[in-house]
């Protein structure tokens, strides 16, 4: 099997200005497209040539970089990355904008919410769905505005269940055994933060007919769930109105079987 | 019959060595998610979602969007899968700027919105720590194996980025995992040192971090 290959792979004409090299390490080998420089320069083993190490820049948060010579593009094996087209100096970016450092560090600390949200210490609230197109559905009711509170509050993420990688990541595999999924052909899991919780499923959801029925129901899942202070204090006065009544009620019939003795008590006696 | 017993010994040890994963004590690989003294990567991919390299429309890698679309699947950004296959029709090679237009392009074809992605091209690993511990994915520039791949020669190579900074290290400073797509499902660790050499190649590294989470965690009860 492996000469037939090599031996595809060594009869294929290389583009002009390529060609093919054999390639093993120990366990295997292969073949890579190498570009076309002098026979010299082509099979690195020669030490690399001395030049002064390039002066690395301050770091802020490593210690400086071991010294490591850098070796002409050209002699390097090319597998896709084109250094010639890397700055010659420290750069960071959001997409195609170049920002600072601090910036860019702030992002990943939660200043820059809408462009990445702080959500590593925040529960997982995770939907699937049956396939894609429910997936697209659940989708789009959790980028809504009545969905606001849920991502807020969690790391909110969406699955397709019948999609290979979300098979391959997540339990959607397991869904497939649930009734209830099966049923529904979607559910919404809230699990414990991924840095204390270790995955610890708190609840699922399987039937919801929009997102405020969502929004109203999942957080009963999350032990640390407290009711929000206006209904606690509604409850509150609830509680004492009620037993402002019940202690009347007892009063009236305290003061109901008192007289009922009272009038028996004189009848005797009379 | 006298030499039977130094020769079982010999080949006992033999087979030891054969057993040993290539490395050092600051590089080793592994088949499984794990470094040796057990710590786990940051960035879960499966062995069976690692993809391989392959060439563009001139022959040239695509190792950039093969890592991109392996960090692509690690942290679900649907717009970028099919990444791989959709450069082949293009020439290969890959630097910032041709990630940006090539994402771009990609996502137009398809009427979605982009994925918000970062670009460090800094020796910066406080900055690809953060973005691990959140659970961001990165590929990173690659410029020589320090498990003795390639026959240890230079080479100009982005990979996917699974751990930064996990757990001890040889050094107390963290081991570094990358998944190299010329060899899918291994995991090559590394310490800090090794790996600020490897992924700066005596100059400055590239790394390319997406927005998006990855999964959440495998479900316990």
């Amino acid at each position: 099997m492996f000469p037939a290959i090599a031996l595809i792979l060594m009869c294929q004409t290389p583009t002009q200005g390529w060609h093919w090299e054999k390639h093993c390490d120990g366990r295997s080998c292969y073949y890579v497209k190498v570009k076309d420089t002098a026979p010299s320069q082509v099979m690195p083993n020669v030490t690399p040539p001395a030049v002064a190490p390039q002066r690395l820049p301050e770091l802020l948060t490593v210690p400086p970089a071991p010294v490591v010579s850098p070796l002409p593009i050209e002699r390097q094996y090319f597998f896709g990355v084109d250094r010639s087209k890397l700055p010659d100096r420290d750069k960071y970016a959001v997409g195609d904008v170049e920002v600072t450092r601090d910036v860019l560090s702030g992002t990943f600390q939660g200043d820059s919410p809408s462009l990445l949200p702080a959500d590593s210490g925040k529960p997982h609230l995770t939907l699937f769905g049956r396939d894609e197109s429910t997936r697209k559905q659940l989708e789009t009711m959790i980028a809504s505005a009545d969905a606001a509170e849920l991502r807020e509050a969690y790391r909110v993420q969406v699955y397709d269940a019948s999609h290979k990688v979300d098979r391959e990541m997540t339990m959607a595999a397991t869904l497939e055994k649930d009734k209830r999924f099966l049923d529904s052909g979607k559910v919404a899991v809230l699990q414990a933060p991924s840095a204390t919780g270790q995955g610890k499923v708190w609840g699922a959801l399987f039937a919801w007919q929009d997102a405020k029925e969502l929004v109203s129901a999942v957080p009963k899942f999350d032990p640390n769930f407290k009711l929000p202070d206006k209904t606690r204090d509604s409850l509150r006065t609830l509680e004492a109105s009620q037993v402002i009544v019940t202690l009347a009620v007892l009063v009236f019939l305290t003061c109901v079987v008192q007289s009922i003795f009272s009038n028996r008590n004189g009848a005797r006696k009379s | 019959m006298k030499w039977i017993f130094p020769m079982l010994l010999v080949l006992a040890f033999a087979g030891f060595l054969v057993g040993q994963s290539p490395g050092t004590a600051s590089a080793h690989l592994t088949d499984t998610p794990f470094a040796r003294d057990g710590t786990a990567v940051d960035a879960w991919l499966p062995p069976s979602l690692h993809m391989k390299n392959t060439g563009g429309s001139d022959g040239a890698g695509l190792c950039v969007f093969t890592s991109l679309e392996m960090a692509a699947m690690s942290n679900n950004i649907r717009q970028l899968f099919g990444f791989q296959k959709f450069m082949t029709r293009r020439p290969g090679g890959g630097w910032p700027a041709k990630v940006n237009d090539m994402i771009a392009r990609y996502c137009q074809e398809q009427s979605v919105k982009p994925p918000v992605f970062f670009h460090v091209e800094a020796n910066d690993l406080g900055i690809l720590k953060q973005a691990l511990k959140s659970g961001r994915a990165v590929g990173i520039t690659y410029s020589y194996s320090p498990t003795g791949r390639y026959r240890g020669q230079r080479i100009a190579h982005m990979v996917y980025l699974a751990a930064a900074g996990a757990g001890q290290g040889p050094d107390g400073k963290g081991w570094y995992c990358c998944v190299d797509n010329n060899f899918p499902g291994s995991f090559e660790w590394m310490d800090e040192r090794t790996f600020l050499s490897v992924a700066s190649g005596g100059s400055r590294l590239w790394a390319v971090i997406f927005a998006n989470p990855t999964y959440p965690p495998a479900p316990t009860l």
